[in-house]
């Protein structure tokens, strides 16, 4: 079977294919919080490789700081943060909402998300490529806040997807 | 018979020899053994200090360059005459050359080794950018002996051979000539550390050309000839040289390059010179030789004539020039010790304002405080250029990115990271163009090294610099990853995982805990500054560094090296349990009271406080004549025969051991887990319920014998609330979570967001403060 490749053409800000500082990686820490019965998430990544990222995929940012108030920008963050981080509960993905956006000026940026009101359940999937179809090297950690303790799961291009009991 | 039997034994026996001595389990794996296998051999070239030994030799390499910028055709002309000096005891049957350029030749090795699936096809540019479109690639005019005569020479991809009619003998140089040209990238769609950026709104160009010139590969006692292909991560080594170079560009272009200008009078104009003349004497802040308006003037009437700017540079590794009729130019003196040395800035009007404020400011902090670390800065010049989205280091020269919005307001972050790249990219003059390493085996020996000093600047240029690397925990998330996908920092070049992480940010990391926690500061300085001053313009290993610290400290750092350098451990270490002790003094007056007190305070069993509730008598509370002295005795008050034995005692004691019974003193024993495998020194705090507290420092050595699991025990006058392991956070422990006595947990970071009911979405605040 053939399959058609759709070519789009995007103008996008320059590639930084040679940039000598790279970093290419991101870092979740998610926990259940009994009271509010929401997934709590914050999810860390170097500013100038998401911006990079959102530009070579075609969605069309200022950089993040000009994103702010703007909603048409932040959901657009959204979209892509939920693509590339899936927590996914018998097959079926929750929806993260981007509640708040943290930019430290050493360009690390934060993003604080939460899902909607929710039963624990006894195991999740997730499924974090974030950046990884532009980052080969792209590696992403989760820290998993537990009643006993932190559990650390890394995910890798050739292992985008594990299961968690919780 | 005997003989089967005589042979059988033997056998056994030497079977059983040679097992002992293959089983991995029987060979010492100890974290402390000493690096023996792993360093070279030292000899009269590197000696067993990590000093160049009495025979080092280095080879050197002059240049005589003219250069041609085509502006129309975006092509650079070259021809060189090189003169290579054999100071190895070796005789050469050939020379090698870099040939960088041909990185971007058609069907080069580093697009045929590029991981792809078809994502990374998902749009018409990527297409173009991953066809073989462009070609970049050198192409060679001649090569010819002095006499006139061609030169034999064979291209190996980004290597070039010539072979010499007669070896060239230790003690001898040669010389002969290329002529070569290629197209020069366009850096913004292509990529590169080198090439244009082409500015539509004014159609003008900036040039930043580098690696641009057939270039003597380094020969030495490690490798022979440097033969490692260039295929774009690893950077490079290059022999020492002196350069006269002459570029031929447009007549209005302004070039900054790596050397000193020798035809201003033909090149600059007169108010020009008058300012540069002026700049040389205000050591206060930076002139303008160059202003916006005058950039801004050029970028309008591109002048049709052509200037050829000349440049000399001394006992540098390689040349790199910028050229552009856009640039704004400004000089500021920087006096290190005896000798001064022009910090410069050459930048477009879309730098600014940012670059004027601080580019040239930057330079000079960087050579200050670099020369404090190393060496004297020995050039005459340090250049900054400014060069979209990348951070690039040459001999005196560097390309660097951060470019305001059109508006003229930038972000913290925009602001930090220009400066961060402008004194990393400064800072490589001292590591890798001065101390010489080879950046295509081993990125930490300049990236690591400079990104720790980069480090120690940042946080000298402004209190609490938001530096991106260096603290301890900063590299904890990182080493705490997936080892299968993270390399030891001893990797090549082109092999690593995670790039900037294992080459940058994990030495930066060790250098600062060296500095920090294992050395401390005086001696890690100390032993640092002989490393820089040892091999300053010369080509160290990473055996002279591992050697030099250790051998100008005093301190033997064997298994840090191990640990670090040449392995994937990270660091956590868990405070498993402690218990509490306290001196018996046999006093009944005092211990009857304390078993008293902690009978009263233990836990009680729940069938306990059930049987008392119960209404219910028991059968001695029924029948109290069944009662005898053991019932009736309190065994907290206080016998005769009790006093008497602690009379006994006391006249058996010696005075000092009387002070210690009633000293009071509590003991604590703290148990410890080598969980992430890495042993590090143990830093750890008591608290005392006073509100008090102590911190104590116990050396990595205490992990000597057992690297898994330890122990030790505190004492304190005071009772002690409780521990916190590595409580400044200096040892990059990945789990902090299992670092303190009680349990303390841990906030997410979503917790803290939440109380401090952070609004943290915001734009630029320059653009904030506008509105």
């Amino acid at each position: 079977m053939k399959l058609r490749v759709i070519l789009t053409s995007i103008i996008f800000a320059c590639s930084f294919q040679l940039s000598a500082h790279e970093f290419y990686f991101s870092f979740a820490e998610m926990q259940y919080n009994k009271k509010s019965e929401q997934f709590e998430i914050s999810l860390v990544v170097t500013g100038h490789d998401m911006e990079e990222y959102l530009a070579d995929i075609g969605v069309s940012i200022p950089n993040l700081e000009q994103c702010a108030r703007q909603p048409i920008y932040l959901s657009l963050i959204e979209i892509e943060i939920n693509k590339g981080l899936q927590i996914l509960i018998k097959g079926n993905s929750l929806s993260l909402d981007l509640i708040g956006m943290k930019i430290n000026d050493n360009d690390q940026v934060v993003f604080f998300m939460t899902s909607r009101k929710m039963q624990k359940p006894n195991s999740i999937a997730i499924q974090y490529d974030l950046m990884m179809d532009f980052y080969p090297l792209q590696q992403n950690k989760l820290t998993l806040f537990k009643p006993e303790g932190k559990q650390f799961v890394t995910f890798l291009n050739t292992r985008t997807k594990r299961t968690i009991k919780l | 018979m005997k003989i089967l039997f005589t042979l059988l034994f033997a056998f056994t026996c030497l079977n059983s020899w040679s097992q002992g001595h293959d089983n991995p389990e029987n060979i010492n794996k100890n974290k402390f053994r000493q690096l023996k296998q792993e360093l070279p051999t030292p000899n009269v070239y590197r000696t067993a200090s990590g000093a160049p030994g009495h025979e080092y030799y280095q080879q050197q390499a002059n240049y005589d360059i003219e250069i041609e910028i085509d502006d129309d055709k975006q092509t650079v002309y070259g021809k060189e005459r090189i003169t290579y000096i054999n100071n190895s005891p070796d005789k050469l049957d050939y020379l090698w050359l870099q040939l960088d350029q041909n990185q971007r030749a058609p069907g080069s090795d580093s697009k045929l080794i590029q991981v792809e699936n078809m994502e990374n096809f998902s749009t018409l540019e990527k297409v173009h950018s991953k066809m073989f479109e462009f070609d970049g690639g050198y192409k060679i005019d001649f090569i010819k002996a002095t006499n006139g005569e061609d030169m034999d020479y064979a291209i190996n991809k980004t290597m070039l051979r010539i072979d010499l009619k007669e070896a060239l003998q230790p003690g001898k140089s040669i010389s002969f000539e290329i002529k070569w040209w290629y197209n020069i990238n366009d850096r913004m769609k292509i990529g590169g550390r080198s090439g244009y950026e082409y500015f539509p709104e004014d159609d003008n160009y900036l040039y930043t050309i580098a690696q641009f010139f057939p270039r003597m590969c380094v020969y030495n006692d490690v490798e022979g000839w440097q033969n490692k292909q260039f295929l774009g991560r690893g950077e490079f080594t290059l022999p020492f040289g002196d350069y006269n170079v002459e570029i031929k560009v447009p007549g209005d272009h302004i070039i900054a390059a790596t050397g000193v200008l020798q035809n201003e009078n033909q090149v600059l104009s007169s108010k020009q010179r008058e300012r540069l003349a002026a700049a040389k004497k205000d050591f206060s802040k930076p002139t303008i030789i160059v202003t916006q308006e005058e950039a801004t003037e050029s970028e309008k009437t591109k002048s049709k004539k052509s200037k050829v700017w000349k440049f000399k540079a001394e006992n540098v590794r390689d040349f790199a020039f910028a050229s552009s009729r856009k640039f704004i130019w400004d000089v500021m003196p920087v006096k290190i010790e005896d000798k001064t040395t022009l910090a410069m800035s050459y930048y477009p009007k879309e730098g600014n304002p940012l670059w004027e404020k601080y580019s040239t400011e930057v330079v000079a902090h960087t050579l200050e405080v670099y020369s404090d670390h190393t060496i004297p800065y020995p050039y005459p010049v340090a250049i900054s250029v400014h060069a979209a989205s990348i951070g690039m280091e040459y001999p005196m020269i560097c390309f660097n990115y951060g470019r305001p919005e059109k508006d003229g307001t930038y972000t913290p972050r925009l602001k930090y990271g220009m400066m961060s790249v402008i004194i990393h990219e400064v800072g490589h003059n001292f590591f890798p163009m001065i101390i010489n390493s080879d950046e295509r085996q081993w990125t930490w020996m300049d990236e690591g090294l400079n990104t720790f000093l980069q480090y120690v600047a940042e946080q000298k240029w402004e209190s609490n610099y938001p530096s991106r690397r260096g603290p301890a925990y900063m590299i904890s998330d990182y080493m705490g990853g997936d080892k299968e996908y993270i390399s030891p920092i001893m990797t090549n070049s082109e092999s690593i995982w995670q790039f900037g992480n294992n080459a940058y940010g994990k030495p930066a990391t060790a250098l600062n805990i060296l500095r920090e926690t294992i050395m401390g500061r005086e001696l890690f300085d100390y032993a640092f500054k002989v490393y820089a001053e040892r091999w300053a313009f010369k080509h160290p290993t990473p055996a002279d560094f591992f050697r030099t610290m250790e051998d100008a400290s005093g301190v033997d750092l064997d298994w840090f090296w191990r640990g670090w350098f040449y392995s994937t451990d990270h660091v956590d270490i868990a405070m498993t349990d402690v218990k509490w002790f306290e001196i018996n003094t046999e006093d009944p007056k005092i211990e009857k009271k304390w078993s008293e007190k902690k009978e009263q305070n233990k836990t009680q069993f729940i069938g306990d406080i059930r049987n008392q509730a119960d209404t219910n008598k028991t059968r001695l509370e029924r029948k109290p004549e069944l009662a005898d002295y053991y019932n009736k005795k309190n065994p907290y008050a206080i016998e005769s025969a009790d006093e008497q034995d602690f009379e006994k005692l006391q006249k058996t004691l010696s005075q000092k051991n009387k002070v210690l019974l009633n000293s009071g003193i509590h003991f604590y024993e703290l148990n410890f887990s080598n969980i992430g495998g890495l042993v590090m020194p143990l830093i750890i705090k008591a608290k005392f319920a006073d509100g008090t507290d102590e911190v104590v420092h116990i050396p990595a050595e205490i992990w000597l014998r057992n690297n898994y699991k330890t122990s030790k025990v505190l004492f304190f006058k005071k009772e002690v609330s409780a521990f916190i392991l590595d409580p400044f956070l200096e040892t990059a422990d990945t789990d902090i979570s299992n670092n303190s006595w009680p349990r303390k947990v841990e906030p997410t970071r979503f917790k803290i967001f939440n109380e401090k009911k952070m609004k943290e979405i915001k734009e630029n605040p320059m653009q904030r403060s506008k509105r």
